[in-house]
């Protein structure tokens, strides 16, 4: 059994921890949002999904979209979203943390460049989940986007 | 030929003057004949091995009336008998050891060899072995055995492989001696085969290409399944759960991840007269410590083997399935238990193998024939539409049949000989229609002293892949090993071969943001393999020992087959004969026994380089280390396994464009542990376990972007029914 014990000890001794998260993608001033979209109901007809991005709000209610866009108050996933499928993953990146995302939803691209409808929003009880991101954190919203189902428009 | 027959009828010439001879049977327990049992008459160079079925032996040209004989064989108690009388055939009975030496079966002899009678690095993991340890794959049983590196279906001998993204094996892999490489990846199935089935895994580490054809470049693995059945019914369940990472950004539930494996094993001594039967099954399903990587898979197989007079048959089927999600890599170093943002989850790799093989053997007149004849089945696919860009899908059937003929011409000369053929039939949407076809032709001889063991093999093969063939490829091989002062020294030189497979020559696919690219013109690569090495092993007392196995080795590889990253794409990856390359290493294991455990620890070092660029090999570790201990006390056994092996030195840099942290890598530290209480003792036929894999919860990658499992805590139960 000592030699058991004596293994052990050399081991452990020998041993780091591994490795481990470096923040690389998001260093000292960057924070993210980050999880995974569910997809449930009846997909729109792709002529109407031009784009599909997760938007997160600075400032909510906006006073129209052109207005909060220009305004840098809309964060965005930096790709669309894959169309069709059942769930994805996503990220946000926040370069200037901290900061309050007071709106976090799947928007779609249905027309125009500034033609924008929520089709998902991170809520509870109906209403959007405030989210209070810090400093080189990140944090975790999983959501659902139902088609069939489409939350209140924000704009 | 003449020379041949000249000489043996000098030798019956000879036994017919000298009227003395010393004869008997050695036989087993069962009153089985004892194949390869050596016979020594005492301060003579006299001796001879059994070579017929029945055990029977005969030393003649003797002059005296009465001898000291010694009889010994691998596993058995050796038999010293004084006064044993001349021309009077006796039983002798060898009773089995219950220790450590073991019989392996290489080289298609039909006898077992003692391990260190082989002129070759060579090593094995037995049935208690894998019990000892509650995996649920064959995988991770061989992750013991110093030298090897398993990492997902992809297996390295010694560094023959870096990361090649599954395909194109170069270590052989077969079950009872029939290769079963798939035949559009000639990657390696592992989960063809239920764990309960297997007896002994052999591993050969070199290039061994001489006596098994193509993929033989770096080693073989050759897992072989029980052939003395016993009537039994067995049923075993355990229950892993991953426990939470420490980073909270790699965290993914708030309920722990489970794991689980249940395997059944029935198996019918004597059925029907001499036709023996098993069926056995395992099904696993693994939620994973990682999002979206959830596998689930089964198998089954069923064994008739029917043993008549002189030889026997043995047929096999088998079939699994898995179903996992298609995880390729990480979506960073943060979010490692992640796959990359925008990748579909949903997408699941659908996997089935389907096969049979049948072998037989027949002794006749001291010679042994053996026909082996298999087919087996890959079909995968992914749950993509036809038409979209990454959907990938592959049926592919392996077909091969062989005979080879063994034979003592003297009773120090084995002659072995055979011919095989394979055809790889592969329609694929991914690798197109295609079919290889491999023919062979080999020979090996073998010349054994009581204290010196010469042989010497060559092989040649043919392949085509379509219409366009390649050269015949020769590969020799030569073996000696020497005993002096009890050390049993071995020399080794063979080459080997792995022709070009369909799916890298004709590879069109893609997969989360890799493009791969065909190229039909890709040759087959080569190696040269040298090897010295010696084994000593001393008893002190009844399970008390100690011994020490060293080897330095060179494998010289040329036209090397690697999966290149076109530059300026990032992730266009074509398969070239790119590189010659070089390793030299050095080997050395120690076993001690002290009386209730067994410690064995391997250290292996390897020396890579890229001779064209003079850089070293991609994705090669510098340093392996594996240790283990293993106890048993009463009715607890334990396993205590460390694996320690170096970050690799160099890597594919231009991966970095596809693949977030594609540098991510540290020195790997594994510890698992396994405790089995066996409640036999007290009438209950039952065997509880608990055991951790990656005790420390240690963080590391095998793979690019690949975060290693983290640590699991296993609960096991196995019920011995009958």
């Amino acid at each position: 059994m000592k030699y058991i014990c004596l293994l052990l000890v050399l081991i452990l001794a020998s041993c780091s921890e591994g490795l481990e998260p470096n923040f690389k993608t998001f260093p000292e001033n960057k924070s993210k949002i980050y999880g995974t979209i569910t997809f449930k109901g009846s997909w729109p007809i792709a002529d109407s999904l031009k784009d599909l991005r997760v938007i997160g709000i600075k400032n909510f209610p906006p006073k129209d979209f052109q207005t909060a866009f220009f305004a840098g108050d809309i964060l965005f996933t930096e790709a669309t979203l894959s169309y069709y499928v059942p769930s994805i993953n996503y990220e946000i990146v926040v370069d200037d943390a901290p900061l309050a995302i007071e709106y976090l939803a799947v928007a779609q691209n249905y027309g125009g460049l500034l033609e924008w409808k929520a089709v998902g929003v991170y809520s509870a009880e109906g209403e959007p989940i405030v989210l209070q991101v810090q400093k080189g954190k990140s944090i975790e919203a999983n959501f659902t986007v139902d088609f069939d189902n489409l939350p209140p428009q924000p704009f | 030929m003449k020379n041949l027959i000249y000489m043996c009828l000098l030798l019956l010439n000879s036994a017919l003057v000298f009227g003395s001879a010393v004869e008997g049977y050695v036989i087993d327990e069962e009153n089985r004949g004892v194949v390869g049992a050596t016979i020594r008459i005492e301060n003579t160079q006299k001796g001879t091995y059994v070579k017929a079925a029945n055990g029977y032996f005969k030393i003649d040209k003797l002059e005296d009336q009465s001898f000291t004989i010694i009889v010994s064989s691998v596993g058995k108690e050796t038999v010293r008998l004084e006064n044993y009388p001349a021309n009077q055939a006796k039983k002798i009975k060898l009773i089995s050891k219950t220790v450590r030496t073991k019989s392996i079966d290489v080289f298609g002899k039909k006898s077992g060899s003692a391990m260190q009678e082989i002129p070759i690095s060579i090593a094995a993991i037995f049935r208690e072995d894998i019990a000892i340890r509650p995996n649920s794959d064959l995988a991770a049983s061989l992750d013991i055995i110093p030298g090897l590196l398993v990492t997902d279906d992809q297996v390295s001998v010694r560094g023959s492989s870096g990361f090649s993204f599954g395909t194109g094996s170069r270590v052989g892999y077969m079950i009872d001696g029939i290769p079963m490489l798939s035949a559009d990846l000639n990657d390696v199935k592992f989960d063809i085969i239920p764990m309960q089935e297997i007896e002994t895994v052999e591993v050969i580490k070199g290039a061994g290409s001489a006596l098994y054809g193509t993929s033989a470049l770096g080693g073989i693995i050759n897992m072989k399944t029980i052939s003395r059945f016993e009537s039994t019914l067995s049923v075993s369940q355990h229950l892993g759960l991953y426990t939470a990472p420490k980073y909270e950004t790699w965290k993914i539930s708030d309920y722990p991840r489970f794991e689980s494996s249940t395997k059944l094993y029935f198996s019918q001594k004597e059925l029907f007269s001499d036709l023996d039967f098993s069926i056995a099954g395992q099904y696993n399903k693994d939620e994973s410590y990682r999002l979206f990587d959830e596998q689930r898979n089964y198998n089954i197989s069923t064994t008739l083997q029917y043993r008549f007079g002189q030889g026997g048959l043995k047929f096999r089927m088998y079939g699994a399935e898995s179903k996992n999600h298609d995880w390729v890599y990480w979506n960073s170093l943060d979010s490692a238990t992640r796959p990359p943002a925008g990748n579909d989850n949903e997408v699941k790799l659908t996997s089935r193998k389907l096969g049979y093989y049948l072998s037989g053997n027949y002794l006749i007149n001291d010679i042994t024939i053996n026909l082996k004849n298999s087919l087996l089945n890959t079909h995968f696919f992914n749950s993509l539409n036809e038409d979209d860009t990454d959907y990938r899908e592959s049926d592919a059937t392996a077909y091969f049949i062989a005979s080879d003929v063994h034979a003592y011409l003297l009773d120090n000369l084995f002659l072995s000989g055979g011919s095989s053929f394979t055809l790889n039939d592969v329609n694929s949407f991914t690798y197109g229609k295609h079919n290889q076809k491999i023919f062979s032709l080999f020979s090996q001889i073998e010349y054994k002293l009581p204290e010196f063991i010469l042989n010497f093999g060559l092989r040649a093969d043919k392949e085509s892949t379509d219409s366009i063939s390649t050269k015949w490829q020769i590969s020799p091989k030569l073996g000696v090993s020497y005993k002096l002062w009890d050390v049993d020294f071995r020399m080794s030189a063979g080459s080997g071969f792995r022709a070009a497979v369909i799916g890298e020559k004709f590879a069109t696919a893609n997969f989360q943001g890799f493009e791969v690219i065909a190229n039909p013109n890709l040759g087959p690569e080569k190696s040269w393999s040298f090897e010295i090495g010696a084994k000593f092993e001393k008893t002190l007392a009844e399970n008390m020992f100690y011994g020490v196995d060293i080897s330095v080795f060179d494998n010289e590889m040329y036209d090397l087959i690697e999966p290149t990253v076109e530059s300026g794409s990032g992730t266009q990856i074509i398969f070239k004969n790119l590189t010659r390359a070089r390793i030299l290493g050095a080997e050395a294991e120690l076993r001690l026994g002290m009386k209730y455990f067994i410690l064995s620890t391997g250290f292996t070092y390897l020396d890579s380089k890229n001779l064209d660029t003079d850089e070293t090999l991609k994705y090669r570790n510098k340093w392996m280390s594996k240790s283990s201990i293993v106890s048993k006390w009463q009715d607890l056994s334990m396993a205590l396994d460390y694996k320690y092996m170096s970050k690799p030195d160099a890597i594919d840099e231009i991966l970095g464009q596809q693949v977030e942290d594609h540098d991510a890598y540290v020195n790997m530290h594994i510890v698992d542990l396994s405790l089995n209480y066996d409640f036999s003792s007290v009438a209950l036929p039952v065997t509880i376990s608990l055991a951790a894999k990656n005790l420390l919860d240690y963080y590391y990658t095998e793979m690019v972007g690949n975060l290693a499992p983290t640590r699991k805590i296993i609960f096991g139960l196995e019920y011995k029914v009958y």
